[in-house]
């Protein structure tokens, strides 16, 4: 019988995952990834076993399997420990709802002048932290009623210069982008566009990544089918698929493919269309150029490299262009996970965990001393900005500033 | 297109040391590894040579003059490539890239030193971390630490036993005075999964490390050294060192524990912070699957989802751990660029039937043929390529497992590969 090289056979058990956990950092509850996920796999092996108790506190940041030296899927095998313990023991009311965010954020968002300043009022959250289980120490993002989708559906496309060439791609904006940040989608059309792309923002539905997290893969199945067949037409096409958060791009570049192959298999498109906006500008054979288009920004920003960006494995583009941009700063300091964990830390029970593991990124801005924060990720920002209380900003809106001179 | 100066592959000490040293003069380099480097399974000390190959194992004093000693029996070990002037150059060069990581190691090319381990044994060594150095035996009387010791361990941490360590201590210095004890830190540490780096990092805290000085000082009974498991403090060791001291009124050591340890995980991040700092990447999760050639000419290397294309590259993925070397039982090869290795044994006899065996495994000394500045030849004494170098274990012509010499490679060979890829030599 031939080795497995990426499961139970590759692992050496030298515990490297375990010590990158963030989780097994910082709380004892957790099993960690290694006895999660390869020692429990000879078990899984049998029938019947059950999952070890705690294998269901992993918020998929992915840390363990970049880190295994061995090429174990680890962190694949703590998402099959959680999806299973959450079919043996159901989801938290806290975790259905927020999973369904986007829905309810859909539904919020055309009566966003009263939803928003309720959601900010303390006793209710105070109410929902003792009925539903979600934190009242830290705040929701806002909910915006002029919704990026609709602003995307009615703007006039611009041509893409260069005819002949094709500077065609597809923007995939994501749920946090349409609901609680559509600017963020304008910025980031408004830069490919001053980059000389075209942007064409296709029909399509949430990536289903927090479904994912959860371990609620029947809901996750039925969600990445969904927004597979919207974007059908992008998919069969040879667009490029561009996206500016992360999770998203990681769901759509290699979740779908490995997890759901029924309806993501041979005719799914290859990792290589789905771009990160920095890697896709990174890739452009006129790079010099465009950066010769650059304005100064001033200003000495702090970097944080997201869990799903490093997941991604296309570097830290985002860094290498804004090191370009004249007066700027960027210090780069890989301090490991945030701790928002994308749902994980609004729940009550985790919330002092999730503070305790973001100590050490907030270690390292105190020592950067930066006027602000970048990261792709929304949660990251958010989690930054709560611990630290400084301006977090997406890379692409400090692109813009540089294209656009603002 | 990503434009870097210098692409290495390997994130273990020799990769880490190269784009440090290739830092050093200027070179944009990023670091590309499969996953985290081997520092994080190694003590935190940073080996030169303990061993000199022959009929029994005799311990090296001098580094320096073992390395001498080596270079009678084997010219083309990567030591004697180097040249002396250049190790003792890299051993400064490490030195002050760990000061400004805030990791004070000391120790000297000329003396080395027995550290105690968990396991109960020493282990020797060249630079150390400050914090273990107090509990360093004087190699030349095998007299032990000198004055009584107590040897504490921390309830919850189970790959520690004080017990082992003081017995095994005792054993090796007979008229010393090693006692052992436990510390009982409630609720943080007990009966939890917690990794020792969460432990370090615990102990960072003023109100923890408060509590263990206090928990510390009911076991406390007067003697001049406590040896504790290394997990004082993650992010400033010394300082939870110096808190302990002044707390207890005795000399505080670390004892480096079962891998993945507190110790080579300060090292790893601090050398990798050091890079990043100075504008340089370390990119971890994804092996170097591909690569693409003109001539002598290594153009770009690739993994599943990025090209990296550079006029430098340096090889430094270790061997069969790393996977730099591939080995079945039939033959062992260089998986990526398929350079020539030297293999110094015949089929199947890689591995001596006696573990310990004081001459070594052979599969040990496997590795790539390179030249006087490591860049790999071909198999008619020319060059492979004149743009890639080979650093650490994944070089020929040295045992690192048998002479405990594989930091001392890595950092030897890093430092001049960078240099050299740096066209400063």
């Amino acid at each position: 019988m031939e080795p497995e090289k990426t499961g139970l056979d590759a692992c050496v058990r030298c515990g490297i995952c375990t010590q990158a956990c963030p989780l097994s950092q910082q709380s004892q509850n957790f099993p960690g990834p290694k006895l999660s996920g390869p020692d429990a796999e000879r078990f899984r092996l049998a029938a019947n076993a059950s999952e070890p108790r705690g294998s269901d506190l992993c918020f998929g940041c992915q840390q363990c399997e970049l880190s295994c030296p061995s090429g174990v899927k680890v962190a694949r095998m703590n998402q099959s420990a959680k999806a299973a313990r959450a079919g043996e023991a159901g989801l938290s009311l806290a975790t259905r709802l927020m999973i369904n965010s986007g829905t309810m954020n859909q539904v919020a968002s055309p009566f966003s002048g009263i939803v928003n300043p309720t959601i900010r009022n303390p006793l209710v959250r105070r109410v929902m932290e003792g009925c539903i289980g979600i934190t009242a120490r830290r705040p929701f993002p806002e909910i915006h009623g002029a919704r990026f989708r609709r602003w995307a559906g009615k703007r006039k496309r611009r041509e893409g210069k260069a005819p002949g060439v094709n500077r065609q791609i597809a923007y995939y904006f994501g749920c946090f982008t349409d609901l609680n940040a559509p600017s963020l989608g304008k910025s980031a059309v408004r830069c490919l566009e001053g980059l000389d792309w075209e942007v064409v923002v296709p029909p399509q539905g949430c990536c289903g990544i927090p479904r994912i997290a959860s371990g609620d893969m029947k809901g996750a199945r039925r969600q990445a089918k969904k927004n597979s067949k919207l974007m059908g037409p992008v998919f069969e096409s040879d667009l490029p698929v561009v996206f500016t958060s992360p999770s998203c791009g990681l769901a759509l570049k290699r979740e779908y493919r490995e997890l759901f192959p029924e309806f993501a298999g041979r005719d799914y498109p290859r990792p290589d269309r789905f771009r990160d906006l920095f890697e896709l500008i990174q890739n452009d054979p006129d790079l010099e150029e465009k950066v010769s288009r650059f304005q100064p920004v001033k200003g000495r920003a702090f970097y944080h490299a997201a869990c799903h960006l490093k997941a991604l494995g296309i570097g830290f583009p985002s860094v290498e262009l804004l090191r370009r941009v004249p007066s700027l700063e960027v210090i780069f300091l890989d301090a490991g996970c945030c701790g928002l964990g994308g749902t994980f830390g609004f729940k009550k029970p985790y919330y002092s965990l999730s503070m305790s593991i973001a100590e050490g990124v907030q270690n390292a801005i105190r020592r950067v001393n930066p006027d602000y924060v970048l990261s792709e990720c929304e949660m990251c920002r958010m989690q930054i900005t709560h611990v630290t209380g400084l301006p977090a900003f997406h890379p692409l809106e400090i692109l813009d500033r540089a294209l656009t001179g603002s | 297109m990503s434009s870097y100066d210098l692409v290495v592959v390997g994130g273990g000490l020799a990769g880490l040391i190269t784009a440090l040293s290739a830092q050093s003069k200027g070179m944009k380099v990023t670091v590309v590894a499969r996953g985290e480097g081997s520092i994080l399974l190694s003590s935190g000390c940073v080996d030169l040579l303990g061993y000199v190959p022959g009929d029994s194992l005799s311990p090296v004093l001098d580094p320096l003059e073992g390395i001498r000693k080596l270079a009678l029996e084997n010219p083309e070990h990567p030591y004697v490539k180097a040249g002396e002037e250049m190790i003792e150059e890299a051993v400064a060069f490490l030195l002050e890239q760990l000061s400004g990581a805030g990791l004070a190691y000391c120790g000297d090319i000329r003396r080395n030193r027995w550290i105690p381990t968990a396991s109960g044994n020493y282990r020797i060594t060249a630079l150390v971390p400050w914090g273990m150095s107090a509990g360093a035996m004087p190699h030349d009387n095998g007299s032990g630490i000198p004055g009584k010791t107590l040897i504490a361990g921390l309830r919850g941490y189970r790959n520690f036993s004080p017990e082992l360590v003081a017995a095994g201590l005792a054993h090796s210095a007979p008229g010393q005075e090693y006692r052992s004890g436990w510390i009982d830190l409630e609720s943080e540490f007990h009966g939890g999964f917690r990794a020792p780096v969460g432990l370090a990092r615990l102990l960072d805290r003023q109100e923890v490390m408060s509590r263990f000085i206090s928990a510390l000082e009911t076991v406390h009974q007067g003697e001049e050294l406590i040896g504790l498991p290394a997990v004082l403090g993650f992010h400033d060791p010394e300082g939870c060192r110096r808190a302990l001291e002044e707390g207890l009124k005795a000399k505080v050591f670390e004892i480096p524990c079962l891998p993945p340890s507190v110790p080579g995980c300060r090292l790893a991040d601090g050398l990798k912070q050091r890079i990043q700092l100075q504008g340089g990447y370390v990119e971890q999760g994804f092996p170097v699957v591909d690569f693409e050639s003109r001539g002598n000419q290594l153009l770009c290397l690739r993994t599943e989802y990025k090209e990296y294309r550079a006029p430098a590259f340096v090889l430094a993925m270790g061997t069969l751990f790393g996977k730099g070397l591939v080995a079945d039982r039939a033959d062992i090869k260089e998986p990526l660029l398929d350079l020539p290795l030297s293999i110094p044994f015949q089929q199947e006899k890689g591995v001596s039937t006696c573990f310990l065996d004081p001459q070594g495994h052979p599969v040990g000394s496997v590795g790539v043929e390179t030249d006087n500045r490591f860049r790999p030849r071909d198999n008619n004494g020319g060059r492979s390529f004149d743009n890639v170098w080979i650093t650490g274990d994944l070089l020929a012509h040295h045992n690192p497992y048998r002479d405990k010499s594989g930091a001392g490679v890595a950092l030897v060979s890093g430092y001049l590969a960078g240099l050299s890829a740096a066209g400063a030599l």
